[in-house]
Protein backbone atom coordinates (compact mmCIF):
# COMPACT_ATOMS: atom_id res chain seq x y z
CA UNK A 1 0.00 0.00 0.00
CA UNK A 2 1.78 3.47 -0.88
CA UNK A 3 0.57 6.47 1.19
CA UNK A 4 -1.75 7.70 -1.71
CA UNK A 5 -3.33 4.63 -3.07
CA UNK A 6 -7.28 3.87 -2.10
CA UNK A 7 -7.24 2.55 1.18
CA UNK A 8 -9.77 -0.47 1.70
CA UNK A 9 -12.06 -0.37 4.70
CA UNK A 10 -10.11 -2.32 7.16
CA UNK A 11 -6.85 -0.51 6.40
CA UNK A 12 -8.89 3.10 6.77
CA UNK A 13 -10.65 2.07 9.62
CA UNK A 14 -7.55 1.26 11.08
CA UNK A 15 -6.04 4.43 10.58
CA UNK A 16 -9.63 6.16 12.41
CA UNK A 17 -8.06 7.45 15.69
CA UNK A 18 -4.81 9.30 13.88
CA UNK A 19 -6.99 10.56 11.49
CA UNK A 20 -9.44 12.16 14.03
CA UNK A 21 -6.96 13.51 15.45
CA UNK A 22 -5.26 14.66 12.25
CA UNK A 23 -2.05 13.11 13.06
CA UNK A 24 -2.32 11.40 9.59
CA UNK A 25 0.68 12.79 6.98
CA UNK A 26 -1.17 14.89 4.48
CA UNK A 27 -1.30 12.33 1.44
CA UNK A 28 -2.27 9.61 3.86
CA UNK A 29 -5.34 12.17 5.51
CA UNK A 30 -6.51 12.61 2.06
CA UNK A 31 -6.40 8.87 1.48
CA UNK A 32 -8.79 8.61 4.27
CA UNK A 33 -10.83 11.23 3.22
CA UNK A 34 -11.09 9.40 -0.71
CA UNK A 35 -12.34 6.43 1.44
CA UNK A 36 -15.27 7.73 3.28
CA UNK A 37 -16.46 9.80 0.51
CA UNK A 38 -16.48 6.64 -1.74
CA UNK A 39 -16.88 3.66 0.82
CA UNK A 40 -21.05 2.67 1.60
CA UNK A 41 -20.26 0.95 4.54
CA UNK A 42 -20.87 2.50 8.11
CA UNK A 43 -17.62 4.24 9.66
CA UNK A 44 -18.64 4.42 13.76
CA UNK A 45 -15.31 3.99 14.64
CA UNK A 46 -14.97 7.00 12.91
CA UNK A 47 -17.66 9.14 15.15
CA UNK A 48 -16.76 6.86 17.76
CA UNK A 49 -13.17 7.86 18.78
CA UNK A 50 -13.87 11.39 17.41
CA UNK A 51 -16.70 11.97 19.64
CA UNK A 52 -13.71 12.00 22.20
CA UNK A 53 -12.07 15.76 20.77
CA UNK A 54 -14.55 17.90 21.57
CA UNK A 55 -13.56 17.19 24.90
CA UNK A 56 -10.30 17.21 24.66
CA UNK A 57 -10.56 21.17 23.81
CA UNK A 58 -11.82 21.66 27.76
CA UNK A 59 -8.15 21.05 28.24
CA UNK A 60 -7.04 24.40 26.74
CA UNK A 61 -7.30 27.48 29.05
CA UNK A 62 -9.36 30.05 27.51
CA UNK A 63 -7.02 33.04 26.86
CA UNK A 64 -8.44 36.40 25.89
CA UNK A 65 -7.80 37.50 22.53
CA UNK A 66 -5.62 41.14 21.91
CA UNK A 67 -8.56 43.60 21.64
CA UNK A 68 -7.34 44.95 18.46
CA UNK A 69 -7.65 41.31 16.76
CA UNK A 70 -11.74 41.10 17.03
CA UNK A 71 -11.17 44.40 14.13
CA UNK A 72 -8.58 42.56 12.42
CA UNK A 73 -10.18 39.14 11.88
CA UNK A 74 -13.93 40.71 10.72
CA UNK A 75 -12.24 42.80 8.12
CA UNK A 76 -10.18 40.02 6.80
CA UNK A 77 -13.43 37.70 6.74
CA UNK A 78 -15.21 40.77 4.87
CA UNK A 79 -12.20 41.16 2.62
CA UNK A 80 -11.79 37.42 1.75
CA UNK A 81 -16.11 37.69 1.09
CA UNK A 82 -15.51 40.52 -1.31
CA UNK A 83 -12.70 37.94 -3.17
CA UNK A 84 -15.22 35.73 -3.34
CA UNK A 85 -18.85 37.19 -3.86
CA UNK A 86 -20.49 33.72 -4.79
CA UNK A 87 -19.49 33.43 -0.98
CA UNK A 88 -22.65 36.10 0.54
CA UNK B 1 -27.41 43.38 18.15
CA UNK B 2 -27.68 39.52 18.47
CA UNK B 3 -29.83 38.91 21.72
CA UNK B 4 -28.38 36.73 23.81
CA UNK B 5 -30.97 34.06 23.61
CA UNK B 6 -29.53 33.43 19.95
CA UNK B 7 -27.88 29.76 19.66
CA UNK B 8 -24.42 29.19 18.41
CA UNK B 9 -26.13 27.09 15.69
CA UNK B 10 -28.27 29.78 14.75
CA UNK B 11 -25.65 32.55 14.51
CA UNK B 12 -23.90 30.17 12.35
CA UNK B 13 -26.72 29.66 9.86
CA UNK B 14 -27.28 33.81 9.48
CA UNK B 15 -23.39 33.61 8.78
CA UNK B 16 -24.02 31.65 6.00
CA UNK B 17 -26.99 33.77 4.95
CA UNK B 18 -23.76 36.89 4.72
CA UNK B 19 -24.96 38.26 8.71
CA UNK B 20 -21.86 39.85 9.52
CA UNK B 21 -23.38 41.08 12.79
CA UNK B 22 -23.66 37.26 13.54
CA UNK B 23 -19.80 36.61 12.48
CA UNK B 24 -19.03 39.35 15.20
CA UNK B 25 -21.19 37.90 17.99
CA UNK B 26 -19.55 33.99 17.40
CA UNK B 27 -16.31 36.35 17.41
CA UNK B 28 -16.99 37.66 20.68
CA UNK B 29 -18.23 34.41 21.99
CA UNK B 30 -15.66 32.17 20.58
CA UNK B 31 -12.55 34.81 21.08
CA UNK B 32 -10.96 33.21 24.31
CA UNK B 33 -11.67 29.65 23.48
CA UNK B 34 -10.08 29.61 19.75
CA UNK B 35 -7.59 31.76 21.39
CA UNK B 36 -6.30 29.71 24.23
CA UNK B 37 -6.44 26.65 21.51
CA UNK B 38 -4.44 28.11 19.49
CA UNK B 39 -1.66 29.79 22.45
CA UNK B 40 -1.51 26.05 23.76
CA UNK B 41 -0.83 24.66 20.76
CA UNK B 42 1.21 26.93 19.05
CA UNK B 43 3.24 28.23 22.07
CA UNK B 44 2.85 31.67 20.32
CA UNK B 45 0.71 34.60 20.65
CA UNK B 46 1.40 35.71 17.29
CA UNK B 47 0.89 32.81 15.02
CA UNK B 48 -2.31 32.21 17.52
CA UNK B 49 -3.72 35.50 16.26
CA UNK B 50 -3.07 34.61 12.68
CA UNK B 51 -4.97 31.42 13.80
CA UNK B 52 -7.95 32.62 14.98
CA UNK B 53 -8.09 34.92 11.87
CA UNK B 54 -8.10 31.81 9.89
CA UNK B 55 -10.53 29.83 12.29
CA UNK B 56 -12.70 32.94 11.58
CA UNK B 57 -12.59 33.00 7.93
CA UNK B 58 -12.76 29.09 7.46
CA UNK B 59 -16.45 29.86 9.39
CA UNK B 60 -17.51 32.34 7.30
CA UNK B 61 -17.07 30.31 4.12
CA UNK B 62 -17.80 26.91 5.54
CA UNK B 63 -20.80 28.17 7.21
CA UNK B 64 -23.00 27.07 4.64
CA UNK B 65 -22.45 23.37 4.77
CA UNK B 66 -22.89 23.45 8.95
CA UNK B 67 -25.34 21.18 9.94
CA UNK B 68 -26.76 21.37 13.47
CA UNK B 69 -27.42 17.69 13.56
CA UNK B 70 -24.36 16.70 13.40
CA UNK B 71 -22.71 18.59 15.04
CA UNK B 72 -22.77 21.92 17.83
CA UNK B 73 -21.27 24.90 16.66
CA UNK B 74 -18.80 25.07 19.56
CA UNK B 75 -17.61 21.34 18.47
CA UNK B 76 -17.56 22.60 14.77
CA UNK B 77 -15.44 25.75 15.48
CA UNK B 78 -12.75 23.44 17.79
CA UNK B 79 -12.57 21.40 15.19
CA UNK B 80 -12.02 24.68 12.55
CA UNK B 81 -9.28 26.27 15.08
CA UNK B 82 -7.56 23.08 15.75
CA UNK B 83 -7.12 21.78 12.20
CA UNK B 84 -5.51 25.58 11.62
CA UNK B 85 -3.58 25.65 14.02
CA UNK B 86 -1.67 22.16 13.82
CA UNK B 87 -0.94 23.29 10.46
CA UNK B 88 0.07 26.59 11.76
CA UNK B 89 2.70 24.73 13.65
CA UNK B 90 4.05 22.51 10.79
CA UNK B 91 4.62 25.49 8.33
CA UNK B 92 6.99 25.87 10.57
CA UNK B 93 8.45 22.83 10.70
CA UNK B 94 7.91 21.33 7.36
CA UNK B 95 8.01 18.28 7.10
CA UNK B 96 5.79 17.14 4.53
CA UNK B 97 3.88 18.92 1.89
CA UNK B 98 0.91 21.17 3.79
CA UNK B 99 -2.48 21.25 2.62
CA UNK B 100 -3.83 24.59 0.88
CA UNK B 101 -3.64 26.59 3.92
CA UNK B 102 -7.20 28.44 2.24
CA UNK B 103 -9.19 25.49 2.54
CA UNK B 104 -11.63 24.84 5.04
CA UNK B 105 -11.65 22.01 7.89
CA UNK B 106 -12.32 18.88 5.69
CA UNK B 107 -16.08 18.04 6.88
CA UNK B 108 -14.45 14.60 8.13
CA UNK B 109 -12.70 16.34 10.50
CA UNK B 110 -15.64 17.33 12.57
CA UNK B 111 -16.79 14.27 14.13
CA UNK B 112 -20.48 14.14 15.27
CA UNK B 113 -21.59 15.10 18.98
CA UNK B 114 -22.15 11.41 19.73
CA UNK B 115 -22.80 12.72 23.40
CA UNK B 116 -22.87 16.55 23.01
CA UNK B 117 -23.88 16.51 26.98
CA UNK B 118 -20.69 15.43 27.69
CA UNK B 119 -19.19 18.09 26.14
CA UNK B 120 -20.86 20.29 27.70
CA UNK B 121 -21.73 19.46 30.92
CA UNK B 122 -18.18 18.25 31.77
CA UNK B 123 -15.76 20.55 32.68
CA UNK B 124 -11.99 20.34 31.83
CA UNK B 125 -10.97 18.82 35.95
CA UNK B 126 -13.35 15.56 34.53
CA UNK B 127 -11.52 15.70 31.27
CA UNK B 128 -8.11 16.01 32.96
CA UNK B 129 -8.78 12.85 35.38
CA UNK B 130 -9.85 10.51 32.49
CA UNK B 131 -6.57 11.53 30.99
CA UNK B 132 -4.23 11.23 33.87
CA UNK B 133 -6.56 7.80 34.05
CA UNK B 134 -4.84 6.80 31.01
CA UNK B 135 -1.23 4.51 30.92
CA UNK B 136 1.66 7.36 30.97
CA UNK B 137 2.86 6.44 27.39
CA UNK B 138 -1.39 6.53 25.68
CA UNK B 139 -1.67 9.81 27.09
CA UNK B 140 1.78 11.03 25.88
CA UNK B 141 0.49 10.01 22.42
CA UNK B 142 -2.85 11.84 22.36
CA UNK B 143 -0.82 15.10 23.43
CA UNK B 144 1.74 15.10 21.57
CA UNK B 145 -0.72 14.31 18.53
CA UNK B 146 -3.64 16.84 20.22
CA UNK B 147 -2.06 19.82 21.52
CA UNK B 148 1.88 19.86 19.77
CA UNK B 149 0.18 18.88 16.38
CA UNK B 150 2.56 16.11 15.38
CA UNK B 151 1.90 13.39 13.15
CA UNK B 152 1.69 9.80 13.35
CA UNK B 153 5.77 9.56 12.02
CA UNK B 154 7.13 12.82 14.16
CA UNK B 155 5.29 10.81 17.71
CA UNK B 156 7.23 7.51 16.56
CA UNK B 157 10.27 9.42 16.22
CA UNK B 158 9.68 11.37 19.72
CA UNK B 159 8.60 8.62 21.83
CA UNK B 160 11.31 5.93 19.39
CA UNK B 161 8.58 3.23 19.07
CA UNK B 162 7.59 1.83 15.49
CA UNK B 163 4.63 3.54 13.51
CA UNK B 164 1.88 0.33 14.92
CA UNK B 165 2.39 1.10 17.89
CA UNK B 166 1.83 4.78 17.62
CA UNK B 167 -1.13 4.03 16.23
CA UNK B 168 -2.14 1.43 18.52
CA UNK B 169 -1.31 3.77 21.09
CA UNK B 170 -3.81 6.57 20.08
CA UNK B 171 -6.47 3.85 19.52
CA UNK B 172 -6.56 2.81 23.05
CA UNK B 173 -6.22 6.34 24.57
CA UNK B 174 -9.54 7.29 22.32
CA UNK B 175 -10.82 4.46 23.20
CA UNK B 176 -10.14 4.68 27.03
CA UNK B 177 -11.05 8.55 27.63
CA UNK B 178 -14.52 7.36 25.55
CA UNK B 179 -14.96 4.93 28.36
CA UNK B 180 -14.19 7.24 31.37
CA UNK B 181 -16.09 10.49 29.91
CA UNK B 182 -19.23 8.19 29.60
CA UNK B 183 -18.63 7.06 32.78
CA UNK B 184 -18.27 10.54 34.71
CA UNK B 185 -21.20 11.50 32.23
CA UNK B 186 -23.57 9.22 33.88
CA UNK B 187 -22.21 9.78 37.10
CA UNK B 188 -23.06 13.51 36.63
CA UNK B 189 -26.75 12.54 35.09
CA UNK B 190 -27.25 10.85 38.49
CA UNK B 191 -26.17 13.56 40.77
CA UNK B 192 -29.21 16.04 40.83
Amino acid sequence: MTESSLLDHSEATELAGLFVLDALEPSLQAAVERHLAACPDAHLEFDELGSVLPTLALLAEPVEAPPLLRTRVIEAVLADARRDPSRR
Amino acid sequence: MVGVEVTDEVLVERVAGGDQDALAELYDRFQALTFGMAVRITGDRTVAQDVVQETFIGLWRASGRFSADRATARTWIVAICHHRAVDAVRRRRPVAPLPDPELPAPQQLVTPDVWPEVSRGLDAEVVRRALAGLPESQREAIELAYFSGLTQHEIAERTQVPLGTVKGRVRLALVGLRRALSAASEGAAETP
